[in-house]
């Protein structure tokens, strides 16, 4: 069973407690049910009144979706081919209930069509076998090396793998790091490049000839792996999530940060989002974004809620709330209030702009 | 004319974790320090502390500041902390990993500056010399989030610009970001 939650917006009072009503009612032959919320940044499905002030302060947002009068679009903005129904105003339960079969059926199509688009988009240097398929196989071949790196167990020995084509990894658990050898510093970057071109383990195919040694904290190695190759498929241990929440920040001094991720790491410290609600808070590529969430993964930094507890009223109740913000001079005592907030971000910019923080790994 | 607007910011931590040094780093002024004679060796053994607060700036176009106060390390002088902590925007906690236990560290300022880490931002900086240290910054997230809040612990290196604006940046990053709760 899969629920769906929907956010109405700039709707009248009364339509909107109708709305709720009707949307109880709905339960598809395929399992889904519908919930109205308020908070829209949690919802799959936004209903709303374009020609309401709250509508059209929506569509001004950079992700605006496909709108036009009452509206229904996949919260994952990102994806493509994302539509637009109206349903016209009176509400009623049947042409809601058909239009809720529409749009569960494009939701559908769209993430079926994204996930054969992020398969086919690995690149891989073999053209004699179908795109989607080598990728898929290259995807598999790097799960079992990080399946491998997972599975060492604290020893006072180094490991050392010897992998395709010269590779070799020495791993020492107990002190955390991961030696590369046959790897030039220099070409560090340009290989890690690389890897993202095609997807298969460049980075250890380097001749042996190079003398020098890396050597990198077994999470920056982790990190570097999950942030660079196969940047475009969520792994295996957090492809099923609905949403993603941060259990810990990982150590961004250590890893090299960049702003993204940094305020990727401050939104989901304190509640879980979907990969569609953190685009539109905060904008980056997917690819980037699926690069984060595999990193935090294998940094075990991840938290996940099950679905079913996802929805549940108890969890509604014990949502954190937003910290307030103090000033010396108080000129923002609710983030929330849209002036204000503007201004404050402003006033961030300013910051920002006078203290030149230079993004190590910004994508 | 509306009075231009200041943004405070606190760093914090024991006697030797960097906090001057920070301050410093990031400070457009040459900052203002308040250091005597260490007359507790027990506690570190550099020659000189800071006894009452450090105080850099910086300046934002139209008049605007950032302040960043610098309190003293050391709990007898803990009188300070609690002035220095009204009204900031957010809190840099600094560890220092050769302490026989940050951990025990991190729960006496947690317990300190409380209600500035509840109410405003808070990030946790240590020192990169964790190689003497069995403590990884993973630790002291943990015992962070057994605490009740799920905080930024970076490692850096106090002398690094970069470094301590990367400490700066999590904040405003966690106080932009409170927008979308």
């Amino acid at each position: 069973m899969k629920r769906l939650q929907c956010a109405a917006i700039g709707l009248p009072a009364n339509e909107k407690l109708l709305l709720g009503s009707l949307l109880e009612l709905v339960a598809l032959t395929d399992g889904h049910t519908f919930v109205l919320v308020d908070d829209e940044a949690e919802a799959d499905i936004m209903v709303l009144d374009p020609a309401s002030l709250a509508g059209k302060t929506y569509m001004a947002k950079p992700n605006p979706g496909l709108v036009s009068q009452i509206h229904y679009c996949p919260a994952d903005l990102s994806l493509p081919n994302s539509a637009t129904w109206v349903l016209q105003s009176p509400l009623r339960f049947g042409s809601l209930r058909i239009m809720l079969i529409d749009v569960v059926e494009k939701r559908r199509s769209v993430m079926q069509a994204l996930s054969l688009t992020e398969a086919a988009s690995l690149q891989i240097k073999n053209s004699a076998v179908p795109e989607h398929q080598t990728a898929i196989a290259a995807h598999r071949k790097f799960e079992h090396i990080i399946g491998m790196l997972q599975r060492l167990t604290p020893s006072n020995k180094p490991k050392l793998m010897h992998g395709p084509q010269n590779v070799q990894i020495v791993i020492n658990p107990a002190r955390r790091n991961v030696t590369i050898s046959g790897l030039e510093v220099a070409n560090w970057q340009r290989q890690v490049k690389l890897c993202s071109q095609t997807i298969s383990l460049v980075i250890f195919q380097i001749p042996e000839a190079t003398p020098e040694t890396i050597t990198l904290t077994q999470e920056q190695f982790h990190w570097e792996l999950a942030k660079h190759i196969g940047s475009l498929v969520l792994l295996p241990g957090i492809a099923g999530f609905e949403t993603f929440g941060l259990a810990r920040w990982p150590d961004l001094g250590a890893l090299g940060a960049g702003q993204f991720d940094l305020r990727i790491c401050a939104l989901l410290s304190n509640r879980e989002f979907s990969v569609g609600n953190i685009m539109r808070a905060v904008p980056v590529a997917n690819s980037s974004l699926i690069g984060f969430l595999n990193g935090c993964a294998l940094l075990g930094c991840m938290r996940h809620t099950p679905a079913d507890l996802l929805h549940s009223p108890e969890r509604a109740r014990i949502r954190p709330q937003p910290l307030p913000v103090t000033l010396t001079q108080p000129i923002v005592n609710a983030p929330a209030a849209n002036a204000q907030r503007q201004g404050f971000l402003g006033l961030l910019g300013k910051l920002r702009s006078a203290l030149s923080f230079n993004p190590k790994a910004d994508a | 004319m509306s009075t231009p607007r200041e943004i405070k910011i606190l760093i914090t931590g024991p006697m030797g974790a960097g906090k001057t040094t920070a301050l410093a780093a990031v400070s457009s002024v040459t900052p203002i320090k308040t250091e005597a004679n260490n007359s507790d060796l027990a506690q570190h053994s550099k020659t000189h502390t800071t006894v009452a607060l450090d105080y850099g700036e910086v300046e934002l176009a139209g008049g605007e500041r950032l302040r960043l106060y610098g309190t003293p390390g050391q709990r007898r002088f803990n009188v300070m902390w609690q002035i220095l902590a009204k009204g900031a925007l957010g809190v840099v906690i600094l560890l220092d990993m050769t302490r026989p236990d940050p951990i025990a560290d991190l729960k006496d300022y947690f317990a300190d500056f409380q209600s500035v880490i509840r109410e405003s931002s808070c990030v946790i900086g240590v020192g990169r010399s964790q190689e003497n240290s069995s403590i990884s910054t993973a630790d002291v997230a943990n015992a962070c989030t057994e605490l009740g809040a799920t905080l930024p612990v970076f490692a850096i290196d106090v002398r690094r610009r970069d470094d301590v604006l990367l400490l700066l940046e999590a904040l405003f990053s966690q106080i932009e970001m409170a927008a979308f709760e």
